[in-house]
């Protein structure tokens, strides 16, 4: 097991080398350059010998494989660079959001986790009942809606009607709860269904039948036979939505006007801003890497017949 | 004394459709049950209608059931939950029936015995267990109990799996195929397992089974069972030495013996439930058929003491 562990601590290498080397790729193909963006700010043209002056200091003229291997050099020496703009180090400007995307990621996903369980297996349990076709309308409609409009929903409650919420928040954590309700209605929303799902598929399993054949009661079915089996998907689920809340949620985050990572980084494409870009892209990769490790290390826990990641 | 188990006129089915059809027996303390037929005889939806657990969709259309003189039908779920496992076991036909792949046995057993006693100590449940492994033969108790049952072989988890249904020691259990899924030689040690159990136990049984020579081996009495009814019941001697139905008698020519050549089959198949409406079930696979067997309706007949046959045609044999 720790074997195993190590084994895909050290494949972390080549995916974040092949990662890291396709969004520098991509940049290099992309349209427009940072020189041409930094020296229009000031609302003018730059001349074709203003652009090439910059790019010749910025290093934008050599072949990007070069500029590459110079950020790589850099980055395994514990440096990811500076900022076109403003020249804060890349580090600085990560650590600087992400306390922001944590808190949201957390409250969300907790929020989460609490709605959709309970209402997963409550639906399963009431199947067809109208309380499970309430519930289930109600997902399809937290499915169907955009987030944005359950953001501006939400404000015009609970911040503009009620005012129990300051409409901007920007720096206090009582102006993550709601960009977190609004993330937790969308995700709860398909999670619920999923447990219904899986709740019922593993209702079916005929071990089922067997544990109330032995006068088992409901309750210790549910808890502890059927939970125990549908832990597998609700970690599966957790993961992919853990790994996305932890590279920032953009639009969210824009309309709360919260200072996490999603608006960090489209800042940076904006301003084709490589460095930033292309630390946020190694701490999304080490990110997702980390989390599924984590998920696949549970996975053990809650299915015996697993025993190795 | 009264009999343990009662069912009067069973109809049961699955959504709407007929399976079981006025089906009358009692089965008494420490009596074994067998009951024989084809595939697609209500065999199975017999015993599950006597169970009748949420998830095996059965319905009873009409007749009563009594256990212990109690008519099952009336009671509450709770009462009902209280019964199964502590008075009434079942042994399905799969380990995987029985258990929860990803839960260790040892717990299982543990919380059979809390949702009916209470708190129960690990170490009180591996005494209970420890007996009843040691009346089957099965050693290593602490290994079995902390294994999962995927990391035992099939025939072990099955002999685990009747364990567990007899750890409450239970007045009656219902066996559907029990040893159906397991090769030869295992099924003959799981046999002689579960008749020592019965013996030191005192249990019941119904044992389902398409295997003559498990009923034989294991039944007091055995019903024969087509078309969703019972078309003869009587003791094992009779019922085998001297057969009255003729599709007794067809069943028992269609199992093999050793050095007799081909055993003699039946043509044809069972009916379609949905397809049954008067007259013999049989009629149509029947060498002794009449014209008026299709639409006369057969009433059993009590041919010798306990033996009943369910058949029209008096003379062949009478």
């Amino acid at each position: 097991m720790y074997k195993s562990i190590a084994k895909r601590l050290l494949q972390f290498i080549p995916v974040l080398l092949g990662i890291t080397f396709m969004t520098f790729a991509l940049m290099a193909i992309a349209p427009g350059d940072a020189a041409t963006v930094r020296l229009s700010a000031g609302g003018t043209t730059p001349t074709p010998e203003m652009v090439a002056a910059l790019q010749a200091e910025m290093g934008l003229d050599r072949p990007f494989t070069l500029q590459y291997f110079s950020w790589l050099v850099n980055f395994l020496s514990g440096d990811l660079g500076n900022s076109y703009f403003g020249n804060t180090p890349v580090m600085d400007k990560i650590f600087q959001a992400l306390p922001f995307t944590l808190m949201m990621a957390a409250l969300s996903m907790v929020l989460t986790l609490a709605v959709s369980i309970p209402l997963g297996i409550y639906t399963a349990v009431r199947r067809d009942k109208w309380d499970d076709f309430l519930i289930r309308g109600l997902t399809f409609v937290g499915n169907a809606v955009p987030n944005f409009t359950i953001a501006i929903l939400l404000i015009y409650f609970f911040a503009l009607k009620l005012r129990w919420f300051p409409v901007l928040a920007t720096r206090d954590p009582i102006g993550a709860i709601l960009p977190a309700v609004t993330l937790a209605i969308v995700m709860s929303s398909r999670y619920i269904r999923q447990v219904r799902a899986a709740v019922l598929d593993e209702l079916a399993k005929d071990y089922v039948v067997g544990a109330r054949a032995r006068g088992i009661k409901e309750k210790t079915i549910l808890y502890k036979h059927v939970l125990k089996n549908v832990m597998v998907t609700i970690i599966t689920l957790t993961a992919i939505s853990i790994g996305s809340l932890l590279a920032g949620t953009v639009v969210v985050e824009s309309i709360f006007n919260w200072p996490g990572l999603g608006s960090m980084v489209m800042e940076a494409i904006g301003r084709r801003d490589y460095p930033v870009i292309q630390g946020f892209v190694v701490w999304v990769a080490i990110a997702y890497m980390m989390v599924n490790l984590i998920a696949d290390i549970s996975y053990t826990w809650f299915n015996p017949k697993i025993r190795d990641i | 004394m009264a009999p343990l188990l009662q069912v009067e006129n069973l109809s049961a089915g699955y959504g709407g459709v007929k399976i079981v059809r006025d089906v009358v027996f009692n089965l008494h303390e420490n009596e074994v049950l067998g009951i024989v037929g084809e595939s697609g005889c209500g065999k199975s939806t017999m015993v599950k209608a006597i169970a009748r657990l949420k998830g095996m969709n059965t319905e009873i259309l009409s007749g009563n059931i009594r256990f212990k003189g109690q008519d099952l039908s009336t009671l509450s779920k709770e009462k009902r939950r209280k019964i199964m496992g502590e008075d009434m076991a079942i042994i399905f036909q799969n380990p995987e029936a029985s258990l929860n792949p990803s839960r260790k046995i040892g717990h299982q057993f543990l919380e059979t015995m809390q949702n009916h006693r209470g708190a129960v100590r690990w170490s009180e449940m591996r005494d209970n267990a420890a007996e009843i492994f040691n009346k089957i033969g099965l050693d290593e108790v602490d290994r079995i109990l902390d294994a999962y049952p995927f990391q035992l072989s099939g025939g072990m988890a099955q002999r685990v799996a009747v364990a567990l249904a007899m750890l409450l020691k239970p007045k009656l259990i219902l066996a559907d195929e029990p040893t159906s899924a397991l090769d030869t030689t295992v099924q003959k040690q799981v046999v002689e397992e579960m008749l020592a159990l019965k013996k030191s136990l005192n249990t019941a049984m119904i044992v389902i089974s398409h295997n003559m020579g498990v009923v034989g081996k294991m039944a007091d009495t055995i019903a024969v069972m087509y078309g969703g009814r019972i078309v003869e019941i009587g003791c094992k001697e009779q019922i085998l030495n001297a057969p009255a139905h003729p599709y007794t008698k067809a069943l028992l020519s269609a199992v093999p013996k050793l050095g007799a050549g081909l055993p003699v089959g039946l043509k044809g198949r069972p009916p379609h439930f949905s397809c049954i409406k008067e007259g013999c079930g049989f009629y149509d696979r029947c060498i002794y058929c009449t014209e008026k067997c299709a639409s006369y309706n057969n009433v059993a007949c009590e041919i010798r003491k306990d033996h009943w046959v369910l058949c029209g045609r008096k003379e062949i044999y009478a």
